[in-house]
């Protein structure tokens, strides 16, 4: 089997980015054209155009429609960059940020933000404690599997699981707690929900730098997780520091899965299916799969987004249940197809 | 500049149990050091340690003079090639992509390949005969065609020491010789190499020096027409064996075990 160069796969991921988030802004329960929505968004970089539009159409757009998309975008493409990766780096097809935990440290730190009331605090607050909640996740997950040098996938997969019930039961727990109080108590619930609405730019401009951040540090170790994927031994005999690499990837990864936690709640699946489809197609060398992740992650999530707002409209659908209905069937042909590596040994 | 690998006086336990102590090698250029020993000697923890992947209980390795704890995993990489036992990945590289990291301790994490490193790789698809199956998928290959791309990638490492576990054991005869061969070959080009080997009759046709680790020790060390005897296949191998010496070099014909 040949590979497609991976320049026009990247470009067809772009273009469907590019195509999907007109599509997004321009849909609604106000309509606008794609002409206007072009002319609009050329209008911002200072272009002038010939289709004419209403300054309210400019201002649903670039205030309402424009940061949930742009928030969706980095939250797709974070999520799909750290499920790559994650997958190196333990070396289990399996692993994304909901399967081992990680996002439900996260979870687990954001609403603890919320009830100890540090959201008003500041609009770093949330993401920060979702970062050390997923870091922690992260940390201990990496800890108790790797006992004795090895890193069994059984083990693996149940200490993530067993810390992610814990951390969603302490979730759980404070929910419960806030709501005796009815604004902190809506406020935490319908963060729990998860999903894109009411997206400001204060949190699209949040989330951006995190996410391009950590996915600088994750892409910058490309050569080192593909070592990685050989094992070990084989990625130290061919120079890579492996705990160093170990550290700094955990870390980076829960800065990117902490602050797309923070936004937008959990949103499953995403982190494990986009890296596969796009192994199957561009192969597993991380330094064309990690960007194409970025840009595909983005696109997936975006039009995930708008089918929830188109197809019950003018009731939304949550974008958790759009990823999930479309993960699940997916994870479960993984884990029907390799059930020899998913055994537990 | 000509590496050296020195291990003194290396002792390694795992958890608490001893697995060899007293253990001193020592690599050059233009010599074969062959390590053979029945299984569970240590002969693959000895390579680990020698490559810095473990360390010694007491004892220390040396690598050009400098302790080797002192050295970074890259600076190791650019001296010493690791072909480790047969391993497998579910993830699919191509040959080319698998014998290009090689190149990584040369490139670090940014620089491109350039015109230096693919000579190293396609020279390295040149020696090992893999150029025909470059752009296939290592995990589509047989065990044999797998080890033969692992030694390429040691090669385009372009390191002057190579250390390698079990090298041929999942090959047929003929690919068996050719990796030995090729060995024999870079050895005397100038490299040192240390090659744990189950087959003593290769070890002892090829090697220059046969390291037998037994029981936590060395138990014999020197020329192989001097060290493989009917006596230390007995004692350490636990066989009857007939050791010939015929033109071609120490054959041993095992007979029965004991």
């Amino acid at each position: 089997m040949k590979r497609p160069s991976p320049v026009p796969v990247l470009a067809l991921g772009i273009a469907a980015l590019a195509v999907l988030t007109i599509f997004g802004v321009g849909q609604g329960a106000a309509h606008i054209a794609g002409g206007k929505v072009v002319a609009i968004l050329g209008h911002v970089v200072g272009l002038r155009s010939a289709t004419a539009f209403r300054p309210w159409e400019a201002t649903i757009l670039l205030d309402v429609r424009m940061p949930r998309v742009v928030t969706g975008a980095f939250v797709g493409g974070g999520l799909a960059l750290s499920g790559a990766a994650l997958q190196a780096l333990f070396r289990n097809p399996l692993a994304d940020p909901g399967v081992i935990g990680v996002a439900s440290g996260a979870s687990l730190g954001a609403v603890a933000a919320m009830y100890l009331g540090l959201a008003a605090a500041g609009v770093w607050a949330v993401p920060v404690f979702a970062i050390a909640g997923a870091s922690a996740t992260a940390f201990s997950v990496y800890a108790i599997a790797s006992r004795g040098g090895r890193l069994p996938m059984g083990t693996l997969l149940l200490a993530g699981v067993a810390l992610g019930s814990l951390a969603s039961a302490l979730t759980s727990l404070l929910l419960s707690l806030s709501l005796e109080e009815y604004e902190q108590g809506r406020q935490t619930f319908r963060w729990l929900m998860g999903g894109l609405e009411a997206k400001t730019w204060g949190e699209a401009l949040l989330v951006a730098p995190l996410t391009l951040a950590g996915a600088a540090v994750v892409t910058a170790s490309a050569r080192e997780l593909d070592a990685l994927l050989l094992g070990e031994m084989q990625a130290a005999s061919l120079g890579v520091d492996v705990p160093a690499v170990r550290r700094r990837l955990i870390f980076a990864t829960s800065v990117v899965i902490g602050g797309a936690v923070a936004v937008s709640g959990v949103i499953a699946f995403v982190g494990l299916v986009v890296p596969h489809l796009l192994r199957l197609v561009v192969g597993p060398s991380h330094a064309v799969l990690l960007p194409a992740c970025l840009v595909f992650g983005a696109a997936f999530v975006v039009g995930c987004d708008l089918l929830c707002r188109t197809l019950v409209a003018p009731e939304e659908l949550r974008l958790g249940i759009m990823t999930a209905s479309l993960g699940a069937p997916f994870f479960l042909y993984l884990l029907l197809t390799r059930r020899r590596e998913v055994s537990i040994e | 500049m000509t590496a050296k690998l020195e291990g003194r006086g290396l002792a390694f336990a795992y958890d608490g149990r001893p697995v060899f102590s007293d253990v001193s090698v020592a690599l050059a250029p233009f010599e074969l050091v062959a390590l053979v020993g029945p299984n569970g000697a240590g002969k693959s923890t000895l390579l680990h340690v020698l490559l810095g992947l473990l360390s010694p209980k007491s004892g220390l390795v040396t690598l050009d003079g400098r302790h080797i704890s002192e050295l970074s995993r890259r600076e190791i990489a650019q001296r010493v090639a690791f072909l480790p036992q047969q391993t497998h990945s579910d993830f699919a590289f191509t040959v080319r992509e698998l014998v290009a990291m090689g190149r990584m301790p040369h490139l670090g994490r940014f620089r491109p390949e350039g015109p230096e490193d693919t000579a190293a790789i396609e020279g390295a698809l040149e020696r090992t005969d893999t150029r025909m199956f470059a752009d296939r998928l290592a995990s589509e290959l047989s065990g044999g065609e797998r080890q033969r791309v692992l030694l390429a990638r040691a090669i385009a490492q372009s390191t002057d020491l190579l250390l390698l576990d079990e090298p041929t054991s999942s090959l047929d005869l003929g690919h068996q010789l050719e990796v030995i061969g090729l060995l024999r070959a870079l050895v005397d080009g100038g490299k040192a190499a240390a090659v744990a080997l189950h087959d003593l009759s290769l070890a002892a046709r090829f090697a220059d020096r046969i390291i037998v680790l037994s029981e936590g020790k060395i138990a014999a060390e020197g020329r192989p027409r001097d060290v493989i005897t009917e006596e230390l296949l007995a004692r350490h191998f636990h066989i009857r064996a007939r050791v010939e010496h015929a033109p071609e070099g120490v054959l041993v014909v095992p007979i029965a075990p004991i």
